[in-house]
């Protein structure tokens, strides 16, 4: 089967290319490509939670936000509704960042960090999680790991791909996506639409899981290249 | 009328201090002389996919420092404004969303004044009876989208150099109507092309000091502000002007001299069409 991105088999991934420092007044910032799809995360100086919080964990914030021209759905100029996929992919990150980052090391610290998805052709989950990890790592900030994500999803005609496109996405019966810690594999984040068997719910997972381990020595080859880490 | 500069750790009132310091030695942040210019680049990128997006230009336009504007140009048909059924539709956007949450309220004004500066040249400098297709009926409908990366002053000239480049001989393509009816292919043009800069004046010691493309930490600390359009004629296509004190008329045709010494390397720099190597 042919598949977009140079792909010839269901479980091959395309493989992001990172780079870092593209913004020059954030704190740190990096952007993603994964195909055609294309996402920069910064990463803001950390500011001194003084009157909402007091502890000994710090926070972080996250926004997401989708450029209008970016996706091939977004329909005639709609208005902007309150509740957007992207505000629940900022929820889940702040919960993923919550597990990765030590947020001991910065106490009464809000670290907030933006997202802005400039192209999409599927696989945003997958950049979007690739270019935090990128932009929380050149920040500076202590993490447990590196973390990524990577989608799967059912087709009609029965085929379990792996990182579907725009157009693999939108015919998919059941996909599934899972955010996982490249060197432990802990699952962070792990979600599923569309109905299937159970059994297929867990291939589903597993191929996510695999896709996400085998981009693993990409990502770390171009973070441990950088002339700043 | 500007976006706050990144002064990173810095207060901005102990960075105002050292600007105005460094402008009192006739010296600016970045070390360019008084009147000279940040050359832009323009980016021209070219997606496999663009019949699916709807995107017809997308460009990267930076200069040698800070600012970084992204413009993306979709199209889609629909119908003509009531008024002015001979003519297509034209929209324009600003966003910057890489600033901090907490000037948010601040830098929308900006964002809005930005979008209606950069679509009212826009409109002076383009036919907008090229975008009609079936008068009365259906045109196209464009939207310009400039998404601020990085800014560094000169807001106006950087939203407006990046969307003139992604305009300049955009080609609508060949498209089908719902009713059918085949729409062949066109390519827009400029009959005149704008280019822009802001120039800063600063009082000090009684004397008036020119700071042309001023970038943040300089429009801070002006006193007055001018942005100056002008066309290939040297032209005045458009001329913002605010300040703490009015200006003589000298003062502006010294402002517009200065632009129009550097119109033709900045309209060299914005129609020159560089692609990613393929």
């Amino acid at each position: 089967m042919k598949r977009n991105g140079g792909r010839e088999t269901p479980d091959g991934v395309r493989y992001p290319h990172i780079a870092l420092d593209v913004l020059g007044q954030c704190h740190s910032s990096a952007c993603v490509e994964l195909g055609n799809t294309r996402v920069i995360c910064a990463v803001h100086h950390p500011q001194q939670l003084v009157d909402e919080y007091r502890g000994s964990r710090g926070r972080v914030a996250c926004t997401v936000r989708r450029s209008a021209s970016a996706g091939s759905h977004s329909a005639g100029s709609a208005q902007p509704s309150v509740v957007t996929p992207e505000k629940d992919m900022s929820l889940a990150l702040e919960g993923v960042a919550e597990e990765v980052v030590i947020l001991e090391k910065i106490p009464q610290l809000l670290v907030e960090v933006v997202v802005e998805i400039l192209a999409e052709d599927g696989g945003v989950w997958d950049a979007v999680a690739t270019s935090m990890s990128a932009a929380l790592v050149s920040g500076g900030f202590e993490m447990h790991d590196l973390f990524s994500a990577c989608g799967s999803a059912l087709l009609s005609d029965g085929a379990v791909v792996l990182d579907p496109d725009a157009a693999e996405e939108s015919n998919a019966q059941a996909s599934a996506l899972v955010c996982v810690m490249l060197n432990s594999g802990e699952i962070c984040y792990a979600r599923h639409q569309g109905s299937c068997e159970p059994g297929t719910v867990l291939e589903l997972v597993s191929s996510a899981m695999k896709g996400c381990l085998s981009r693993k020595s990409a990502i770390t080859t171009q973070l441990i290249n950088h002339p700043i880490l | 009328m500007s976006l706050p500069p990144a002064t990173g750790a810095v207060e901005l009132s102990s960075f105002k201090q050292h600007v105005i310091r460094l402008l009192t030695q006739s010296k600016r942040l970045d070390g360019r002389p008084f009147d000279s210019i940040r050359v832009p680049h323009i980016l021209h990128e070219n997606r496999q996919d663009t019949k699916i997006n709807r995107v017809l230009a997308s460009t990267l336009y930076t200069d040698d420092t800070g600012t970084c504007v992204n413009c993306i140009v979709t199209g889609v048909f629909g119908p003509p404004p009531p008024q002015h059924p001979e003519e297509g539709r034209l929209t324009v956007e600003v966003t910057a969303p890489f600033f901090p949450g907490y000037s948010a309220f601040q830098i929308e004004g900006t964002l809005h004044e930005l979008a209606r500066f950069v679509r009212s040249t826009i409109i002076s400098c383009l036919d907008l009876t090229e975008l009609c297709v079936i008068s009365g009926e259906a045109c196209w409908v464009l939207r310009v989208e400039l998404i601020l990366m990085n800014a560094d002053g000169g807001l106006r000239a950087a939203t407006l150099h990046a969307a003139v480049a992604a305009l300049h001989n955009l080609t609508l393509p060949k498209a089908r109507l719902p009713s059918g009816d085949v729409v062949e292919s066109r390519c827009l043009c400029f009959h005149r092309i704008p280019v822009a800069a802001t120039i800063g004046l600063c009082g000090t010691a009684g004397s008036m000091q020119f700071l042309l493309d001023t970038n943040a930490a300089e429009e801070s600390v002006a006193d007055v502000l001018l942005t100056v359009v002008i066309d290939e004629t040297d032209g005045i296509v458009s001329f913002l002007h605010h300040g703490r004190f009015p200006l003589l008329l000298p003062h502006l045709t010294d402002a517009i001299d200065m632009v129009a010494s550097h119109g033709a390397a900045l309209r060299s720099a914005i129609l020159k069409s560089s692609s990613p190597p393929q």
